[in-house]
């Protein structure tokens, strides 16, 4: 299953890469980016973060389809 | 007047934002600017890079502003926040309240402040002078 992962903040700053398509290496989205913290060095452990699954924030126990979008949100700065 | 919510890469116009919100039945206007500092815990400030999920900041934003008229029981509210470089001075920030009265803008205000920080997907980078940059959250 292939999925494309849009990166922001410091997580755009560990992977060096603003989006990109990749096979899931898992099948919820914990076990996704569990696998990637690891494979991608990520510097923030899924605690710190909320996660977005195709426009709206989702826990992590959901489960992409092919062709998902997903963004891993750091801890948020505005203002 | 509607609510609004507005993400944008162009400078802020606070007047141009504050002219907008016109309504003869509030007798009251808060508005609020967050503005870049020129000096940090850790040194100068040369700028700060925002970057934001423009489809989540959209439904938030929206949902933090709407939700605040109902709470305060206000007229309209209003917010719109920058992306890109800023530099020290500029507005990456703005907040509107009309309200009948100063005892629902101010306070108004101030929650929007609050949720938008809190809630909204927005990341800064503080880049001071000698190119160093820290993930400010």
């Amino acid at each position: 299953m292939r999925i494309v992962v849009e990166w922001f903040g410091q997580l755009r700053d560990d992977v060096r890469c603003v989006r990109e398509e990749i096979e899931a290496p898992g099948s919820s989205l914990l076990e996704i980016y569990e696998a990637l913290e690891s494979s991608r060095h990520l510097s923030l452990p899924a605690s710190l973060l909320r996660v977005a699954l195709d426009g709206e924030i989702v826990d992590w126990d959901r489960r992409p389809a092919d062709g998902s979008q997903v963004v891993f949100l750091p801890p948020v700065g505005g203002g | 007047m509607e609510s609004f919510f507005l993400l944008q890469e162009a400078p802020l116009d606070p007047f141009a934002l504050s002219r907008g919100m016109a309504d003869p039945s509030a007798g009251a206007f808060v508005g609020f600017e967050g503005r870049i500092r020129d000096r940090a815990s850790a040194g100068s400030v040369k700028h700060l890079e925002y970057q934001a999920h423009a489809d989540l900041c959209a439904k938030i934003g929206t949902e933090i502003v709407t939700s605040s008229v109902e709470r305060f029981g206000l007229r309209a509210a209003a917010a719109a926040h920058r992306t890109g470089i800023l530099r020290p001075g500029e507005s990456a920030i703005w907040i509107g309240v009309l309200a009948g009265h100063r005892q629902e803008a101010f306070p108004a205000c101030a929650w929007i402040l609050e949720n938008i920080k809190r809630e909204l997907p927005v990341w800064k980078k503080e880049v001071l002078a000698d190119g160093s940059g820290t993930w400010i959250h």
